[in-house]
């Protein structure tokens, strides 16, 4: 029996090597003959084909806009390549002029002479002080739908870039007369940013919720294109997460239902690197309170409800709803982390009319999550994130302005200081732009941070007027922003960089 | 701020700068040297070539497969992001030296490679396996076809995250179209030891995909 299966082992280390390589002429006859009288062995050969062909049909997706800048942009004003003289020449330099400066540092070493030097360049006594910032942006706002109609009361909450589509942006959208009944959920798709198309509003009616504003409040790129979250009610005025799902951005329908729906709502939704949906929220407990809530789906219609630990979610009664309409408790947004996992952002033990202690919850999978009390974060309410390559950003208020934490991997969580004193009461969203981090204050203005640590003012309130910023996002280099104007209209504004001058 | 403190920072800085370039001048030799771009393939001339434009076409020819290659490799955006525009760079570099690569698309799979696992070797334990640790399971459960296609997908890439990163470097070049050899040159290793590793790797690869095999064959 072990000779047997010893034989086997050695047919199928044949069969694996003969993907790649010529085998001997001895090993080839020795494989054709035992694969002609052992169809298992067969079988194993295909298999290994079948899972390189696997392999090979991973999908794949195009480098970031952000990569073809830099290595066109850079080629543009490169240097030809250095010749073999080179690497004398930077002896020479090294000698003649590194020495006797790194002997004079050495000898006249002083606190301040002996720090490392900034990556940005030649620092100056204002410059170093001054918060890094990604290039300036230059915005406007965008039209939106028929100029010429009236404007309809709505907002948009959220907006995605969709690769080879544009962007489409969602939230809701009611009767000029009663922004309470008869509202519908609201997407809007546009190329440049600069105009967009409002989807018709067929399949998308919205029953409402008590003590919530029906409609989406999350689009990411899924399914069978676009995937939207949210919540609509049922007849008694329950919420009822609902997901609607599109080819386009222009038409939609609903998704499937779900049991675990009910009761429930969503509130944002991402889509991995491994094109798994996950979708964060809250639900109401038949005891009273809301539970922190969280759905995975592979396909943007059939959904499963992950399971949080520890999660304590707020006290009986209590799922007052925020500035968009949305309850306090429970998942406000998620983010993946680099290298892998998920950490979700909100609120947990919400008291009774007090305040909500701000929690992130971890998870490697994100159908199985855990909830990472950290004192930083308790003391305030994080509403959104960004993750980059090295650090997570979660933003949102503190006490009565805004607030940004930052983390390396979501366990523990470090409130920056130092920021713009712009009378920002709070900030409502988050993006990845150029490795840099961009949020979005209320009133309506953008921070920029390179590193997330030092924040600046990016772009002064002016294009956004007296509006509220819900959602941004970006697509090659247009920036977008949505949420509503001051007469409450969903509005969206465009941005895009300003390069700076050489200096 | 002290003006002298000022001064004295100035200097650090461009003692930095005069010290990366030089560093660079020698990385990038060592690079040419003895990285993928040396090889003969490589060492074809074309004179009469546009540098910037070889470099736009073959940029919009292989980025998206590239980058995706790195995204399967590194399962980091940044870094599969870093690794592609270096390669880029790097090709661009070759070119304007006068040496056209005679596969451009088998020379920038191979100083990716490079990049890659040279990166992979410099990083800590943690590091290499914290992908792994992230996603140490997954559930087969949907019924959906289009949503089988997806679950099979993140079953694969998985299992490559399971991989030692030279072996599951060897089996995306493999995927890719590489001969053995041609993995052997990409990787830095001998044919002997590149034919013992991809053997492994594929055997390892297939143990990690048969029980989605055998969830199939019973949803079926």
């Amino acid at each position: 029996m072990t000779g047997s299966m010893d034989v086997h082992a050695r047919i199928r280390e044949l069969a694996s090597i003969a993907q790649d390589f010529a085998l001997e002429s001895a090993e080839l006859a020795e494989l054709d003959a035992h694969l002609a009288d052992c169809p298992a062995c067969r079988d194993f050969k295909l298999a290994l084909r079948r899972d390189i062909a696997a392999v090979a049909a991973l999908p794949q997706h195009d480098a970031p806009d952000r990569v073809r800048r830099r290595v066109l942009g850079r080629v543009a004003g490169r240097r030809p390549s250095r010749s073999v003289l080179a690497p004398l020449a930077g002896l020479i330099v090294l000698v003649v002029v590194v020495t006797p400066l790194a002997l004079q540092a050495l000898f006249r070493g002083s606190p301040a002479s002996s720090q490392a030097p900034q990556e940005s360049g030649e620092p100056s006594a204002a410059a170093s002080a001054a918060p890094t910032l990604p290039p300036s942006e230059s915005w406007a706002r965008a039209v939106v739908g028929d100029p010429a109609a009236e404007p309809r009361p709505g907002s948009f909450a959220a907006v995605t870039f969709v690769a080879g589509r544009g962007f489409v942006a969602v939230g809701h959208s009611c009767p000029p007369d009663d922004a309470t009944t008869g509202c519908f959920a609201l997407a809007a798709t546009s190329v440049d940013g600069r105009s967009w198309e409002v989807a018709p509003f067929e399949g998308l009616p919205l029953t409402p919720v008590a003590g919530q504003q029906a409609g989406i409040r999350g689009v990411a790129a899924g399914g069978p294109g676009v995937v939207a979250v949210g919540v609509s009610g049922d007849r008694d005025g329950r919420p009822v997460a609902t997901v609607w799902v599109s080819p386009d951005g222009r038409s939609w329908e609903r998704g499937q239902e779900n049991p675990t729906f009910a009761g429930a709502w969503m509130n944002a939704v991402i889509r991995t690197q491994d094109d798994l949906l996950v979708a964060v929220g809250g639900a109401l407990r038949d005891a009273g309170g809301v539970d922190a809530a969280v759905w995975t789906s592979v396909d943007g219609s059939t959904w499963s409800r992950g399971g949080l630990t520890d999660g304590e979610g707020s006290e009986a009664g209590d799922a007052r709803p925020t500035h968009d309409g949305r309850p306090v408790a429970g998942l406000a947004a998620v983010v993946e982390r680099t290298g892998g996992g998920f950490v979700a952002l909100g609120a947990n033990q919400c008291s009774q009319g007090g305040p909500c202690a701000g929690a992130a919850w971890l998870s490697s999978d994100g159908s199985h999550w855990v909830l990472r009390p950290d004192p930083a974060l308790a003391e305030g309410l994080p509403v959104a994130g960004a993750s980059s390559a090295k650090r997570i950003v979660a933003v949102g208020r503190n006490g009565g302005g805004a607030a940004v934490w930052l983390t390396v991997d979501g366990t523990k969580w470090d409130r920056v200081g130092g920021l713009p004193d712009t009378g920002a009461i709070e900030l409502r969203a988050a993006v990845i732009i150029d490795d840099g981090f961009v949020a979005a204050a209320q009133p309506a203005h953008l921070w920029g941070s390179t590193d997330g640590a030092d924040w600046g003012v990016l772009v002064p309130g002016g294009p956004f007027g007296d509006g509220t910023i819900f959602g941004l996002s970006v697509g090659g280099d247009v920036r977008v922003a949505v949420g509503t104007d001051a007469a409450g209209s969903p509005t969206a504004w465009y941005g895009e960089p300003v390069e700076a001058p050489e200096p | 701020m002290n003006r002298a403190i000022v001064v004295r920072h100035r200097r650090g800085v461009r003692l930095l700068r005069i010290v990366r370039v030089v560093v660079g001048w020698f990385t990038d030799q060592g690079h040419r040297d003895g990285g993928p771009g040396d090889d003969a393939s490589a060492g074809a001339r074309s004179p009469g070539a546009d540098p910037r434009a070889v470099l736009e076409a073959a940029y919009e020819a292989h980025q998206r497969e590239i980058y995706s290659f790195a995204l399967r490799a590194t399962r980091d955006r940044d870094a599969a992001a870093d690794a592609t525009q270096e390669a880029f760079l790097r090709l661009f570099d070759e070119l304007t030296a006068g040496r056209q690569p005679d596969n451009v698309r088998a020379w920038l799979y191979r100083v990716a490679s490079n990049l890659i696992l040279n990166a992979a070797r410099h990083s800590s334990a943690l590091d290499r396996i914290r992908h792994v640790l992230a996603r140490p399971d997954s559930t087969f459960e949907s019924p959906e076809r289009d949503a089988v296609r997806r679950e099979r997908d993140r079953a694969v890439q998985i299992a490559l995250d399971g991989l030692p990163a030279d072996a599951k470097m060897g089996l995306l070049l493999a995927a890719s179209g590489f001969s053995g050899r041609e993995v052997a040159a990409a990787i830095g290793r001998t044919e002997l030891a590149t034919r013992s590793l991809l053997c492994r790797a594929r055997l390892d690869l297939r143990a990690r995909l048969e029980p989605l095999d055998a969830r199939a064959d019973v949803g079926a």
